[in-house]
């Protein structure tokens, strides 16, 4: 028997890596399919209700959001990231880390302090009427607000990755658009733009599917967006069935923006030409220019971190004496415990999801791997429902005893389905730098899939992976509606106390759990830095 | 690179050890007979600091360990009716009562049986079947600047809705619970149709587009920007003693008005509990039901988070009493459960955002 040509055969038709994806697969989208299933399509009542009276004004106010969030995130990352990589003046390199950090600020805490600046007694309208008599009327809580605070707090995914495009780019790319005779203005529109144009949009779809499936702030400013109207026709109404209906409408229209963002990349696959990369020389700036470039560095910075935390340090010495208590230390520790522990799952995860699209082209994989990632366009409380129904499924009909149900797992398992769009991102990124010319070449020396993956691959990947770690424990310690319905008893993370206090119109308090929280985002992203900075090294 | 991947599997490991951990405690406490309990489980969506210094002053008190879940009341709510009789819950905590209500009509909860604790509260305030009973409550008001509104002019929620009012009152978002009871209990008051007609007017009338928080609508009051606010009495008391003095100023320049004295009486908040259908400790919650109604809890409500006691021997608060008495809107209270979905859909199709 032909013992070698069976088992390559067998190698041919049970890929591991395929095979194990397919599994991954499965139970991510298990809970989402257990929704769906629950569907009945008689009692379409209540949504026949709110495709009449709601939908449209959902429909209407989340598309403007997403829209203009989108362009300007995109504007304000691409920009600063752009002039960061050419220019060369004064505080640059704290600019930079200075740009990223509004990440650490969740937006419905942004939410909470801006329209506490902006409320009657806040400190504009405070200082209007106290020193100068005048009463002003000033309103943050609507469209324009909600768009504000999403376009200063989630414009560093445009950046970040735009940023670490722009500083692996080949250089001579750049210098040949020179010897050509274009200007760095015609350069950046001409040469840089359409190459960095798969990063950009990656980075502004992050924002916009953060952005539709955001729930805390349109909620606390009293926009109706979908995330709002799914939570509200679900849990308030208590009508499941329109609140799925809701849900398959909201995931239809994130399938279309991936699905147009997947177009627009079309076959340009870059990835570099050669293995060395010649780093840009940076073109050092006249006084003048300097200081244009770090005013308009020092927008976003000012309005998406320093206002925010000097209100909430102001807050925070108004209540510090009644939130501090020995329960804060547990509190900081489950952020921590629940974010490293989710963050680490999602991203092995995505790597393995991720390599094996890579590897395998046909359409099972890719549409897998796409299938994988919709979690990010579903609502925290419905991923929550999701994944608590599966689980009483399973512990019921098929463990016969309760195993799962009620432990920290659900939760990590929920944060999985959440976020792994961000750790995937990060990830496939990371491949599309290395392109397939490594692999291929460790192949052809006879060294398998996996030993490649092992030796080659991953390492050279290895930033994007640290990255991918960094920014879903970002996203899982900043995560409330998911938080708050699937955490066991007397488990308290920062987010859901500074929620809470909010919640009961008790900003002033929430100041100090929020602190605390942007803090460990803060390290944690000059953390991220740091390891970006020796990657390019 | 090498050595970080063992790392990660021998970290995966240790965490997935950790998972296997916590879950045998679990099922090892699950199988516990329930009469011999020591623990009792509290779904609440209380979250006021009063509340956490009462549990744990329960726990020294009856040697219990509480444990508590704290989410909305319309999660919790969820949560129960998934779980069904697996529900590790034992007390449903809320702070209005159609979701008490909502969970008795779903069958989530069970009768109380403890004559002697239900007796300190007025019928009025708690089920009439005594699936649950409320243990503070606060009274939904209008409130208004004392500078220059004379509150002659005002008289019930009915009579917002009258042109006259046009342009001046300022009301938060139908989508907050407080309202949804608020529409639920004129439903129940003067009907459907009554309601719609009522819903219409008001949103003819706002002073602005519904949003922000309570303690938002007053300052909007003293901003000028209405003259009439709709909020809860309890927010004023806070606000009156607000760590930020600026919202002292606001607070202190607000009165409140009463509405529907000559009527039914003014709507009130119940923050209210009930035992769990499935409750494994039943003995434990209706101690603890016992516990926050003893007069040394109640007057603890009242007197730091500025709320109306439930148990009728309890002193009111200095500021809270100085709004003065007022009759509460009673015959509604057991009727919201069912009607607040109704009012919901009606508030949406009249427009109050």
């Amino acid at each position: 028997m032909n013992l070698k040509l069976l088992k390559r055969n067998l190698n041919i038709n049970l890929d591991s890596w395929l095979f194990i994806s397919i599994i991954l697969s499965f139970f991510l989208l298990a809970p989402i399919i257990t929704l769906f299933t629950s569907l009945a399509t008689q009692n379409i009542e209540t949504f026949i209700h709110i495709a009449e009276t709601l939908l449209p004004e959902y429909i209407r106010n989340s598309s403007i959001i997403a829209l203009f969030t989108g362009l300007f995130t995109m504007i304000i990352g691409v920009s600063t990231a752009w002039i960061l990589t050419m220019y060369e003046f004064k505080f640059s390199k704290l600019l930079h880390v200075g740009l990223i950090l509004p990440l650490a600020i969740p937006t419905y805490i942004a939410g909470y302090v801006y329209s506490g600046i902006f409320s009657y007694t806040g400190i504009i309208s405070r200082t209007a009427r106290n020193l100068f008599g005048y009463n002003l009327n000033l309103d943050i809580m609507n469209i324009y607000g909600v768009t504000f605070i999403f376009t200063f707090f989630l414009y560093p995914y445009v950046f970040i990755i735009a940023r670490s495009f722009f500083a692996k780019q080949s250089l001579s790319m750049l210098e040949s658009a020179k010897v050509l005779g274009k200007s760095d203005t015609q350069t950046f529109f001409l040469v840089v733009l359409p190459m960095a144009r798969t990063a950009i949009i990656g980075g502004v779809t992050l924002v916009i599917m953060e952005v539709l499936s955001a729930f805390g702030l349109p909620s606390y400013f009293g926009v109706q967006t979908f995330s709002t109207g799914i939570f509200r026709t679900w849990l308030t109404l208590g009508d499941t069935d329109a609140a799925i209906n809701l849900a398959i409408i909201l995931m239809g229209l994130i399938f279309t923006i991936i699905f147009i963002e997947r177009k627009s990349r079309g076959r340009k696959q870059y990835s570099f030409t050669n293995t060395k990369i010649k780093p840009i020389n940076k073109k050092p700036l006249s006084t003048k220019h300097s200081v244009i470039a770090i005013i308009v560095c020092m927008i976003p910075i000012l309005f998406g971190f320093i206002i925010p935390l000097m209100q909430l340090f102001s807050w925070s010495f108004m209540t510090y004496k009644e939130v501090i208590d020995e329960k804060l230390i547990r509190i900081i520790m489950n952020t921590f415990f629940i974010g490293i522990v989710g963050a680490v799952f999602a991203t092995i995860i995505a790597v393995i999801i991720s390599n094996t699209s890579r590897l395998k082209k046909g359409k099972i994989s890719k549409f897998l791997s796409k299938l994988t990632t919709i979690g990010y366009s579903i609502p925290g409380a419905v991923i929550a429902i999701g994944v608590m129904t599966f689980f009483i499924f399973v512990d019921r009909k098929i463990l016969g005893e309760k195993v799962f149900y009620g432990t920290l797992f659900l939760m990590v398992f929920a944060y999985v389905i959440r976020y792994l769009a961000v750790a995937y991102n990060s990830v496939e990124s990371g491949f599309d730098k290395i392109g397939m010319k490594f692999h291929e070449a460790s192949r052809s020396l006879g060294e398998g899939k996996t030993k490649t993956f092992f030796r080659v691959d991953l390492p050279m990947i290895k930033g994007s992976v640290i990255g991918a770690v960094i920014l879903t424990f970002l996203e899982i310690i900043k995560e409330l509606p998911l938080t708050l319905i699937l955490r066991p008893f007397n488990f308290q993370t920062l987010s859901a106390y500074a929620k809470q206090y909010a919640d009961d119109e008790m900003v002033q308090h929430s100041a100090i759990p929020s602190i605390i929280l942007i803090l460990i985002g803060i390290i944690i992203i000059l953390f991220f830095e740091m390891i970006n900075k020796k990657k390019e090294k | 690179m090498k050595k970080i991947i063992p790392f990660i599997l021998l970290s995966a490991g240790l965490l997935t050890g950790c998972f296997k951990g916590k879950e045998e405690v679990k099922t090892v406490e699950e199988t516990k007979t329930p009469k011999a309990t020591k623990e009792l489980n509290i779904y609440t969506e209380r979250h006021y600091d009063i509340d956490k210094e009462l549990i744990a002053e329960f726990e020294k008190e009856t040697g219990v360990t509480v444990n508590v879940a704290k989410a909305g009341a319309d999660e919790l709510l969820k949560k129960l009716e998934i779980e069904g009789a697996d529900t590790p819950a034992d007390l449903f905590i809320t702070k209005d009562a159609a979701r008490l209500g909502r969970a008795k009509d779903l069958g989530l909860l069970q009768q109380i049986k403890d004559e002697e604790v239900l007796e300190l509260v007025p019928a009025n305030i708690r089920d009439k079947d005594n699936y649950w009973t409320s243990f503070t409550y606060r009274a939904r008001i209008f409130a208004y600047n004392k500078a220059t509104t004379d509150p002659s002019i005002f008289s019930t929620y009915e009579d917002l809705a009258d042109p006259k009012w046009k342009g001046k009152v300022l009301v938060r978002s139908s989508t907050n619970s407080y309202n949804q009871a608020l529409i639920a209990s004129m439903i129940a008051a003067n009907g459907e149709e009554a309601t719609r007609g009522w819903i219409q007017g008001l949103v003819a009338n706002m002073a602005r587009e519904p949003k922000g928080n309570d303690r938002d609508q007053s300052k909007a009051v003293i901003a000028g920007i209405g003259e009439v606010a709709i909020m809860n009495s309890y927010y004023l008391g806070k606000m009156i003693h607000s760590a930020d003095p600026e919202e002292r100023k606001v607070g202190e320049q607000i009165a409140i008005f009463f509405p529907n004295q000559d009527g039914r009486g003014t709507h009130i908040n119940v923050s209210g509990m009930g035992i769990t259908k499935y409750s494994k400790n039943i003995v434990n919650a209706e101690r603890f039901i016992k516990f926050f109604l003893s007069e040394k809890s109640q007057a603890r409500f009242t007197n730091e988070n500025y709320e109306y006691p439930s148990n009728k021997n309890v002193e009111i608060n200095g500021t809270v009493k100085s709004w003065g008495d007022f009759k509460v809107d009673s015959l509604t209270l057991s009727e919201l459960g069912k009607n607040f979905k109704k009012g919901t859909i009606i508030a949406d199709e009249e427009g109050w955002k």
